[in-house]
């Protein structure tokens, strides 16, 4: 069948089987380097990309289900200004996924990111029992065992805080 | 069939895919093995080699692809290439494999045989003969200590790139041993090395899973590359195992709890094939070696086979499952004494470790300065008789929690004698334009990189960034064998030091440019081993109520290590080595908001030349520390690493 995607922001027509997984599809026709994994279903977590602003395994989308839509993958992302605001996090922290779970882990936090950036109190979230059990419960769909719940939620206030001091910077620009 | 593939593909500027398909059985004969006509694919076996079908590591050697007999699950059988992986995918379900048991497992011992038992002992004559005669004042304790057999499913999948081009060959995949591709491809193609090309990709081996397989694709893939005379990219899952480690042990210690004699026995089943069985039992009899003096001591290590996976490194070769046997069984000696492990420790880590020819002597006193901050942050001392006495007879529910201490001395790199006889190398040359380049065939991309660099530009004096430059994975001018057991952490660092030394003193009579090729490891060394760093450990644990589930919600670590030139960077790293050793374990991470998961890290330099590779100490101290916890949560003498819940909760049974 064919789908026409925007992957990374660039629109593309393919001709695939219409029940190809999308992580397949994304790493033989489009030649994605970030997704590396071979679960083929078993939930690893480790291809997670951004279908139409949301987390989703892509080994779990068939080619049908991405009819017209827009997807962002890490080897897109890693090259946009949010995802320095996650790897600042990182540095200034000194706590970084590993090699195998980094693409995943830091889309998977950009889309916590882009749910909360806009809230007005940061410390709000953070003292939502609620909101953090969502949040981790969000990251044990990675499977990969290389960072604990302290150090992620660590990592999503700082990179929060990194995300809001740019737009601040911008809106201020913007202004002037 | 396969004429039919060839003229549709052959001299098209295309990529063909692959997959490369193991067998889900072992121990049996191939009766035949039939592919898919008519499905647009090439099968490729053992048949299609024009090389050699074996892939050789250090002293041993395997098939690529299986020829008569299926060894091990998970062994290569055929590579089907075809044009797209769904294609080649529902080829390979229609392959049709007829086999038989084999009725009596036949052994090449010619490339795998089991090396000799290696044993270890020391005693003082007179003291053994006055303690025998007293045997009654003596007190027997024995322990044994079980870790299970691992696969490493981390759903990773590899793939390898293959062609040719102006009678070169070029491979393109991750690896940790560039050599070892370069070697293999070379002999099952019969390429020359001169013409084959490695180009290696970034990767994370947490268990040493991209030391062998890739070669073993990349053989395989070459193949596929030459016989359908386009670029192939084959793919298959990552494997790799740990192996069955039993140690037995038995200690007799006189009535003030001071142990007199100890006798160990390990035994360690390797899988299907044997590599360097005998670095195995090098390392593996290092950490039997227990951090309390004794007048008589005696180990044995001995190596088994079997139809699994082969188990060359798996993030350690038997240092770490040894080094936590010896640390799990002093709880096994406290608990005959009635005392804590702490106590225990604080009246027997005294006087000397006996210098060895495995590792030189080392004051035991100082071990206890590596555990007493810890001990107090982690409220140790309150804890564990706590934790102790609401257990058993003492309370309704057993109060399942458990807090261990563990604390030992690491090692890094391979043995001196495996050393000589790899002649592994890395060379420095000194250019015109005064800089420095570092040439190493395996990838030292990253933090490594930066260290390697950074030792240099300190041993040569020189500030700006572009006087070091590092070429790794060239393979062309040096080979520095594999990236496993913390070597490029380990005696590395200390052979580039000592190399730019002599280097800089060249320099003053010669002019550059200038090259120096010098060991990797170090061959100079006087025991297999050096110490390198120390590290005391506190795990706390408790089973969750509804699973059983180990869970681990507090992680106390007191680090030395030698030079530490990124405090920040070896702090992380060490965190994820914990978590690992952890998971591999079986431990959950606390997910409790209130009580989360917490690592506390301190981390000193004694200043001493080079770094140090604490991937296998880290993993050998957090086991036993884990292990010991779970002995206190469960009060069991009959767990078992990697711990699970039905043992859990088999241990909770009254």
């Amino acid at each position: 069948m064919k789908v026409e995607l925007v992957v990374d922001g660039k629109t593309l027509s393919l001709n695939v089987s219409s029940d190809k997984p999308l992580s397949e599809l994304l790493r033989e026709d489009v030649e994605i380097k970030s997704l590396s994994t071979s679960c083929t279903g078993r939930l690893c977590g480790k291809c997670i990309v951004l279908l139409n602003d949301k987390a989703a395994l892509s080994c779990l989308v068939p080619a049908f289900n991405v009819k017209n839509a827009t997807i962002v993958t890490f080897d897109g992302f890693s090259k946009t200004k949010e995802c320095k605001d996650i790897e600042n996090a990182y540095q200034s922290l000194g706590i970084e996924p590993c090699q195998d779970c980094y693409a995943s882990r830091t889309l998977l936090i950009e889309n916590i990111l882009r749910r909360y950036e806009d809230t007005d109190f940061i410390d709000d979230i953070f003292s939502d029992e609620d909101i953090l059990k969502e949040i981790m419960e969000e990251h044990e769909l990675i499977k990969c065992y290389c960072m604990d719940s302290t150090s992620i939620l660590a990592i999503i206030k700082e990179s929060l805080n990194n995300r809001r001091k740019r737009n601040a910077t911008v809106y201020r620009t913007k202004i002037s | 069939m396969a004429d039919n593939i060839n003229n549709s593909y052959a001299g098209v500027n295309q990529r063909c895919c692959g997959t490369l398909i193991l067998s889900e059985t072992a121990e049996e004969d191939i009766i035949s093995l039939e592919t898919p006509e008519n499905s647009h694919c090439t099968p490729i076996t053992w048949q299609d080699i024009p090389g050699e079908n074996i892939i050789k590591i250090l002293s041993g050697s395997m098939p690529l692809l299986a020829k008569d007999t299926i060894s091990y699950k998970g062994q290569p059988l055929v590579a089907m290439i075809g044009p797209d992986y769904e294609t080649v995918l529902l080829a390979a379900k229609e392959i049709k494999l007829e086999t038989k048991k084999t009725e009596q497992r036949e052994l090449d011992l010619e490339t795998c045989s089991e090396p000799e038992e290696l044993t270890l002992s020391w005693s003082n004559q007179k003291n053994i003969e006055e303690h025998s005669e007293e045997s009654d004042e003596l007190k027997k304790i024995e322990s044994t200590f079980v870790s299970k057999s691992k696969e490493i499913d981390n759903f990773k999948m590899i793939s390898c790139i293959a062609w040719e081009k102006d009678e070169r060959l070029h491979v393109e995949l991750p690896c940790r041993w560039p050599d070892l591709v370069k070697d293999t491809v070379a002999s099952a193609t019969g390429y020359q090395k001169k013409n084959i090309f490695v180009h290696t990709l970034e990767c994370l081996s947490h268990y040493d899973e991209y030391a062998i397989f890739p070669a073993q694709l990349a053989a395989i893939t070459a193949i596929a590359a030459l016989k359908m005379n386009t670029t192939v990219e084959l793919r298959s899952t990552l494997l790799n195992r740990s192996p069955e480690v039993t140690v037995k042990r038995t200690t007799w210690c006189n009535l003030d709890s001071k142990p007199i004699r100890e006798e160990v026995s390990m035994t360690a089943e390797l899988g299907a094939f044997l590599f360097a069985p005998e670095e195995y039992q090098r390392q593996a009899i290092t950490g039997l070696i227990p951090n309390y003096e004794l007048q008589s001591f005696s180990a044995k290590v001995n190596i088994t086979r079997s139809n699994l996976l082969p188990s060359f490194s798996c993030g350690s070769m038997g240092y770490s499952v040894a080094l936590a046997s010896s640390e799990a069984h002093i709880d096994y000696i406290a608990d005959m004494f009635k005392v804590s492990p702490l106590t225990w420790r604080n009246r027997n880590l005294t006087g000397k470790r006996k210098f060895t020819d495995y590792l030189p002597a080392i004051e035991l006193s100082p071990m206890k300065e590596l555990y007493k901050d810890i001990l107090e942050k982690s409220e140790y001392r309150r804890k564990w008789p706590s934790y102790h006495l609401q257990k058993g007879n003492m309370s309704l529910l057993d109060f399942s929690r458990g807090i261990g201490l563990a604390v030992g001395v690491g090692i890094s790199g391979i043995s001196t004698t495996l050393a000589k006889m790899t002649k592994y190398s890395a060379r420095l040359n000194y250019t015109t334009k005064n800089n420095i380049t570092l040439s190493v065939s395996f990838p030292a991309k990253g933090q490594k990189g930066y260290l390697l660099k950074e030792i240099i530009s300190n041993e040569m004096r020189f500030h700006e960034d572009g006087d070091v430059i590092l070429f790794e994975s060239d393979t062309s001018s040096v080979s520095s064998g594999p990236d496993i057991l913390s070597r490029i952490n380990g005696r590395l660092p200390r052979q580039v030091m000592s190399s730019c030394r002599k280097l800089l003193r060249q320099a003053k009579t010669h002019e550059p440019p200038l090259s120096l090729t010098f060991d990797v490891d170090d061959k100079k060394n006087p025991c297999e081993f050096e110490n390198r760093g120390s590290m005391a450990i506190i795990v706390e644990v408790y089973t969750d109520d509804i699973t059983f589930n180990p869970v681990v919600r507090n992680v106390w670590a007191n680090i030395v290590v030698g030079s530490l030139f990124d405090k920040k960077e070896m702090e992380s790293r060490l965190k994820h080595e914990i978590i690992d050793a952890l998971h591999f374990s079986g431990a959950e991470l606390s997910k409790d908001l209130k009580h989360p998961f917490n690592v506390d890290i301190n981390i000193d330099s004694s200043n001493i030349d080079g770094l140090c590779g604490m991937e296998q100490t880290v993993s050998g101290l957090v086991q036993a520390a884990f292990f010991s916890a779970m002995r206190q949560c469960c009060g069991s003498n009959k767990l078992s690493i990697p711990i699970s819940s039905r043992e859990v909760a088999e241990s909770q049974e009254r």
